[in-house]
């Protein structure tokens, strides 16, 4: 089984078990006001974060290259040849 | 609980769906399109979109994996931003019907888009509406993913046409509606903080992100960003 495939399966099941929790097996039960808070947090910590990475990284370098231009110049470099214009 | 659920019914949702459809279709495309270059393979990313059924979770997946991040690492982003799912469901649980099998249907089809449409207000969901929007969104998401597959094998190499930039201004879009919340304040170390919750932890893990990828594997940086969350710990007391 490849990676790829593991990842469709577990996410997939993972996904469905999360949904599913709810309505199959509380069945109306809320849950504590202070897990909703944390979990209700956890998108828009990871979506920034794939913004940051996918925006300032280059494998494990922070480089500042065209990609950091994609909202306003259009088209922008290809992260494989980017030159960065500074690296730290 | 039906009768208290709202007048609205199953023709009322596939109505009211339809422009989200047409825009989650455009969204699949792009998913197909990109976890295709990611390496995910034609078939892999098409039965993801039927089983996973969730944008921000397949887009990081694709993302980790193109980063050359470990199998685990990409699941397990992939389901820390489904976690939200869980308190979903949990508020859509009450005014489902049926047995084991109709309430594991509606669970599946609940994403953000459906979830909203099904809103009757005052904490009450349509289950009919919640079932007919979550059809149509289901069925956009993976007639796009297909087109996006079989579109990504004709245009190739996406860094060519500098799709890569595509990924980050994606999770933009999808970040973008998560920070809208009714707090304006945020409590954080005993500090009272004059921007919303969401946004105070989308700082923080973009942060905690940035710092740790020097230093570690592709992907954990991501699953380690949702450290940021704690600070909801002290917010409802």
């Amino acid at each position: 089984m490849s990676d790829v495939w593991n990842v469709v399966i577990v996410s997939g099941v993972g996904t469905l078990a999360l949904k599913a929790t709810g309505p199959v097996l509380l069945g109306g039960k809320p849950l504590p006001d202070r897990f909703t808070g944390v979990v209700g947090l956890l998108a828009p910590a990871l979506l920034a974060a794939l913004v940051a990475i996918g925006t300032f990284a280059s494998g494990q370098r922070l480089v500042l290259d065209g990609r950091a231009c994609w909202a306003s110049e259009p088209p922008p470099s290809r992260s494989g040849s980017a030159r960065p214009c500074c690296w730290w | 609980m039906a009768e208290t659920s709202g007048d609205r019914g199953f023709r009322e949702g596939a109505v009211a769906v339809v422009p989200m459809a047409v825009a989650v279709f455009g969204f699949g495309l792009s998913y197909g399109v990109l976890a295709r270059a990611a390496g995910m393979g034609g078939v892999a990313p098409v039965v993801m979109s039927a089983t996973t059924f969730a944008g921000s979770a397949q887009f990081a997946a694709a993302s980790v994996l193109q980063a050359g991040g470990a199998a685990a690492t990409a699941a397990l982003s992939a389901l820390m931003l489904n976690a939200r799912y869980l308190p979903i469901g949990v508020t859509v649980a009450p005014w489902l019907e049926g047995g084991f099998w109709s309430r594991l249907l509606h669970a599946h089809l609940t994403v953000d888009e459906s979830w909203v449409i099904a809103a009757e207000g005052t904490g009450r969901w349509n289950p009919r509406v919640l079932l007919a929007a979550g059809m149509g969104l289901w069925i956009a998401w993976i007639l796009g993913t297909l087109g996006g597959v079989l579109f990504g094998n004709v245009i190739g190499d996406p860094a060519r046409l500098g799709l890569d930039a595509a990924f980050p201004a994606l999770f933009l879009a999808l970040l973008m509606p998560q920070l809208r919340t009714r707090e304006r304040v945020t409590e954080v170390a005993g500090l009272r903080i004059g921007a919303p919750p969401p946004a105070i932890a989308a700082l923080i893990g973009a942060a905690i992100a940035l710092v740790l990828t020097p230093f570690t594997p592709a992907g954990v940086p991501i699953v380690a960003a949702g450290a940021a969350c704690v600070i909801g710990l002290r917010r409802r007391r």
